[in-house]
């Protein structure tokens, strides 16, 4: 079994995260929702379906 | 439709000191799943109150 060079192992590929997933999910959503606390997320949450409420016109 | 404030319905079930657990789509979200969902479904302890 071939060794490395010494320093050959020292160089390695810069680290490339993917966008999407095989089936198209999309990681980046998720990576930005995890990032956020509980707290912001039920805030996110709540603003969107207010927004869609809004967008359909719903009556209050 | 009233708007749904999930946050004043969790603050007002703590306030009360109601146990509970959320479950559902604002589970997810809590989790961090990027869904979108209507409604807060909740379960309520049902260990004996005092």
């Amino acid at each position: 079994m071939p060794r490395d060079e010494p320093g050959q192992s020292d160089h390695k590929a810069p680290l490339t995260r993917e966008t999407h997933s095989e089936d198209g999910v999309d990681l980046t959503l998720i990576r930005w929702m995890l990032s956020l606390t509980p707290g912001e997320r039920l805030q996110i949450l709540q603003q969107t379906v207010w927004s869609i409420q809004d967008l359909r016109g719903d009556q209050t | 439709m009233t708007k749904p404030d999930f946050l004043a319905i969790l603050r007002t079930l703590a306030k009360y000191q109601v146990d509970f657990i959320v479950v559902g789509g604002v589970c997810a979200v809590l989790h961090g799943a990027p869904v979108a969902t209507f409604d807060l479904d909740l379960v309520h302890s049902r260990a004996a109150m005092e």
